[in-house]
């Protein structure tokens, strides 16, 4: 197991005694050349690396040293364990799973994995929880790792973008995750994750077969990852304004898909993964951010391990240090900065780039505006989705894979139906300990609810068609709407007629409201020509004809919603009490009667308004205003690998030791969790192989 | 002792506000005992204040902040500081006094009335101060700036609000078709501080008599039940729902966009001619919009 050596030389406390030796154990590495200029760190901050040394302290030492413990991590954690690894998860957060424990848990896998054969068997499950009947036919579900290779390596689909999801996955890559799917859901299975029916494919997961299914857990008197169950009150349930330290996002109704009584959300993947990790003993760094990889030579020889940062996330009201809801396995480790050693290898799967604007901004500049952050914000904290990953296999001679197909998922960045909350994509509510860092759950609208407010962008002016605004073009999967004529058993894969040019344009469905709201404007200011936030705008009419909860925890005085008694007055409190607010909104009285001028009209000229919905003054006061969020929500681009997730550098040589994957990786334009799960079982499985060094 | 700076904040106030004073003496006259009180005077040579210096050393001294109510009438005012003591010379200093900010609002206007309708409004102020506007004169006049109609304001706050002060009006729709532009402000009397004169605007759809009724039946797509509550918009005119689903539209003949929407559906769309009574009925589509289980996972 780990051992380690505390910074007087002594052995410093650890909570898991059985699982870390106590022997004093110091290795001067044989590290050498670590030298070179200064590089930014993930909060923009100089690092000066070690200059020549080749005596570090290393203050653990491990075989497998894995950085994050979401869906990639805790999989790859559990497999290398298997094998007979040692293993050490450092984790930037208090709690582990990552954005996967408050996912909806759709793991989309195929290539005739267990559950597809147990559904198109019409089998229950090997506990007998589920009683539903499968979803999809037979032939729906009649799959293959040719098939699913083939369908993830499409060169002819294009979606309602006109964009190419599947043209530019790296081959290898595709066909080694396509090989390692079915043993990857026999893998979860065996470690307490239930899977419920399929029904559909997840985004970039295939149009020929159907290929997702969610996981599920049943309300009991008692929450038992071993049996499978969970009370009501962990599961976010028994009051709907209420989530759990548990479950961060209520779980939802399952019973069509299972049985009733179940429940299921990423809470039904991410706690039944960590208890079993914890249980075949994995060891967890939390609070613990990783910050660079340590190896031979600058850019050649093996990587010998990590250094990582203490990086406490204290709660939003009493400040203390939160605390994980399991705490076996847990290594309290609080001194700054520690060297991790990784005998056989150490595997990146700390996640994305999504949280940070710098390096999101290389792909569309304009999302560098600070106000706009990446999903689970309050859960994951600041330095979630932070290119962590990214950064630290460039400093070590990495190469990079796909980055332009961070602009051909049509999730990867929108704008969201919930308003008045910054962190717009989750519907945790209190209860869970970070709840006040979100401060409001946010009112959900709907798509149709754009029809009754304006909205304008930071200097107070309308920008396009509200109504068009959040509107998403269709996924890229089955049995969806992505633009290919034949979907399902119909679709023909790799034939030309899918991207005929009569048929795309035929098929292409895009409103480029996001782009209008990320448009400067007149309070854009050099050098970044940030768009600044942008708000809805209506008064107590549309309060009466919707019904909207304006009240805790919906919406809260936090900078994200406001009222007042007059538009200039909703101006005055914008500017002043909201954090993104550079400027103010001085066209806004003007937009607001310009707009009641063209509702009494009955014509937009702006935005043509008319065509799509009923317009409606905004007269009655009060008058409000809720946050509109866009949000950059995961990652396609990232460190390029191999089939067998080893990093592989700008020669296109393997970087001994480096293994990688799940949003850490480009070049698989798939969505979720099942590249995550597939990457960490081939990882963990090929670092815990390698010679210990 | 002489007045070396007098410091005002803000330079621009509202009539009536607190406005700030800092000022600085200097005492190398020589001058008999020290004289620590200084005297603040109006345009008028009236005493505004008295203050007692808070810091005194040696050669110099300072008052520290403190606060005098501003005048009431707007304009630039000259006033002036100096050392209680007889034959001190006093030093000048300006500050600008504005009238308070107030809005007119209009709402709960008919989208549409017809010729020669009586029909109500409401009218409310707000002082950005938050004074009271009781007692405040509010008037419509219609597009060629005839009064149609005064109104005072009592002591009611409109629901919801912090400070808007409101009146119901009644008034008669013009005897002819058109999209009238009138207007509603406020004359501010009766208040000790000026307040700024302000307009709102109320824009009358004035329609004929309707010859035809337009009944909407909205009803679940999916299940085909009523949809109670939704919104019927047939431009200039607007119902909504009942429990069993219907709204009936009291239209003139012409060509129309229907639109019914609301609770959460996607907004049904309907163009028809109406020329005599007729029923459309509009099965609404509820707005399914992915869940974040399907799009996040």
């Amino acid at each position: 197991m780990a051992r380690k050596q505390g910074d007087d030389g002594n052995d410093t406390e650890v909570r898991n005694e059985n699982r870390l030796s106590r022997r004093d154990f110091v290795t001067k590495g044989a590290v050498a050349g670590l030298g070179g200029a200064a590089l930014a760190g993930p909060e923009g901050r100089a690092q000066a690396r070690s200059t020549g040394t080749d005596d570090i302290a290393w203050d653990y030492d491990v075989d497998v040293v894995i950085a994050g413990g979401g869906c990639a991590g805790l999989t790859a954690a559990i497999r290398a364990r298997d094998l007979g690894a040692t293993v050490l998860v450092v984790d930037q957060n208090f709690d582990l799973g990552g954005r996967m424990l408050h996912s909806g848990s759709f793991v989309s896998l195929g290539g005739g994995d267990p559950v597809q054969r147990r559904d198109m068997n019409g089998e229950s499950d090997r506990e007998g929880f589920i009683t539903a009947d499968p979803v999809e036919d037979p032939a729906e579900l009649d799959d293959s790792v040719d098939l699913l290779f083939t369908d993830l390596t499409d060169w002819s689909v294009l979606d309602r973008k006109a964009q190419s999801p599947y043209r530019y996955n790296e081959r290898e890559l595709v066909r080694a995750w396509a090989e390692n799917c079915p043993a990857t859901r026999q893998f979860l299975t065996d470690n307490y994750v239930r899977f419920a029916r399929v029904n559909g494919t997840h985004g970039g997961g295939g149009l020929s077969r159907a290929r997702g299914a969610r996981c599920f857990l049943m309300l009991g008197d008692r929450t038992d990852m071993k049996a499978g169950t969970i009370t009501a009150e962990d599961a976010g349930v028994a009051d709907p304004e209420r989530t759990s330290a548990f479950a961060p996002v209520q779980m939802t109704n399952m019973s069509r898909f299972v049985a009733p009584g179940a429940v299921g959300n990423g809470v039904a993947l991410a706690r039944p993964l960590e208890f079993s990790a914890r249980e075949k003993g994995v060891e967890f760094m939390l609070h613990r951010s990783f910050e660079e990889l340590v190896r031979e030579q600058p850019v050649a020889g093996r990587i010998l391990g990590i250094r990582a940062r203490y990086s406490p996330r204290r709660h939003p009201e009493t400040g203390e240090l939160m605390q994980s809801y399991w705490q076996n396995g847990n290594v309290d480790e609080r001194r700054e900065t520690v060297h991790i050693r990784a005998r056989k290898g150490v595997i990146l799967a700390s996640g994305g780039h999504a949280g940070n604007p710098q390096v999101r901004s290389m792909f569309y500049p304009a999302m560098r505006e600070p106000a706009f952050p990446t999903s689970g914000l309050a859960l994951q904290g600041q330095k979630s989705q932070d290119a962590s990953a990214l950064i630290a296999g460039l400093r070590v001679g990495a190469n990079l894979a796909g980055m332009q197909q961070n602009l051909s998922y049509s999730t990867t960045f929108h704008i969201s139906t919930r308003l008045g909350t910054r962190d717009a994509y989750t519907t945790m509510m209190p209860g869970h300990p970070t709840f006040g860092f979100r401060g409001s759950a946010g009112v959900n609208v709907g798509n149709a609810g754009f029809e009754e407010f304006i909205v304008v962008n930071q200097v107070g002016q309308r920008f396009f068609n509200e109504v068009r605004l959040p509107r998403r073009p269709g996924l890229n999967a089955y049995p969806g709407d992505g633009g290919a004529p034949g979907q399902g058993l119909e679709h023909t894969p790799q034939d030309w007629r899918n991207c005929r040019k009569e048929w795309v344009q035929e098929m292409y469905g895009h409103d480029h409201g996001l782009d209008a709201a990320l448009a400067m404007n007149e309070g854009s200011e050099p050098p970044d020509y940030y768009s600044g936030p942008i708000w809805a705008i209506f008064d107590q009419d549309a309060v009466e004809r919707t019904g909207w909860e304006l009240r805790y925890p919906y919406v809260a005085d936090n900078g994200y919603f406001f009222q007042a008694d007059t538009i200039e007055e909703l101006a005055e409190k914008i500017a002043a009490g909201h954090e993104f607010q550079r400027v103010p909104l001085k066209h806004l009285a003007d937009t607001v009667a310009t707009w009641n001028r063209h509702v009494d009209a009955g014509a937009d000229p702006e935005f043509e308004r008319e065509v799509d919905a009923p317009m409606n003054r905004i007269a009655a006061p009060p008058f409000y205003a809720l946050s509109i969020m866009v949000v950059w929500h995961d990652s396609y681009g990232g460190l390029r690998v191999n089939g067998r997730q080893q990093v592989v550098d700008m020669q296109g040589e393997v970087i001994p030791g480096l293994y990688a994957g799940g949003e850490a990786v480009g070049g698989f334009n798939k969505h979720g969790l099942g590249k995550g799960h597939v990457h960490g079982y081939i990882a963990g499985t090929h670092a815990a192989g390698e010679p210990s060094a | 002792m002489t007045i070396s700076k007098v410091e005002v904040s803000p330079e621009e106030v509202d009539a009536g506000a607190e406005l700030t004073l800092d000022i600085e003496v200097s005492r190398s006259d020589g001058a008999g005992p020290a004289e620590t009180r200084l005297l603040i005077r109006d345009h008028d040579g009236e005493l505004a204040a008295s203050v007692e210096l808070a810091e005194l050393d040696g050669e110099t001294g300072r008052s520290g902040a403190f606060v005098v109510a501003a005048p009431l009438e707007p304009g630039t005012h000259a006033w002036s500081a100096a050392a209680a003591a007889p034959g001190s010379t006093p030093a000048p200093f300006s500050f600008t006094v504005r009238a308070h900010e107030t809005r007119v609002l209009v709402w709960d206007a008919p989208p549409s009335v017809e010729c020669g309708e009586t029909f109500r409004v409401k009218l409310g102020a707000r002082c950005a101060r938050r004074c009271r506007p009781v007692g405040w004169t509010l008037e419509v006049r219609d597009h060629e700036q005839n009064t149609l109609a005064t109104v005072r304001l009592e002591d009611q706050v409109w629901p919801h609000t912090d400070a808007l002060y409101y009146a119901d009006v009644k008034l008669r729709a013009p005897d002819r078709e058109g999209l009238y532009r009138w207007e509603a402000r406020a004359t501010a009397r009766g208040l000790d501080a000026s307040h700024a004169a302000s307009v709102a605007a109320l824009n009358l759809r004035v329609m004929a008599t309707p010859e035809c009724v337009l009944t909407v039946e909205a009803v679940d797509a999916e299940t085909q039940a009523p949809v109670k509550g939704a919104q019927v918009v047939v431009h200039p005119y607007r119902a909504f729902t009942d429990a069993r689903g219907v709204a009936a539209v009291k239209v003139v003949e012409g060509e129309y966009r229907v639109f019914v929407s609301g609770k959460g559906h996607v907004p049904f769309r309907s163009h028809c001619m109406v020329n005599a009574d007729m029923t459309i009925r509009a099965p609404l589509v509820l707005d399914r919009e992915p869940s974040d289980a399907e799009i996040w996972s």
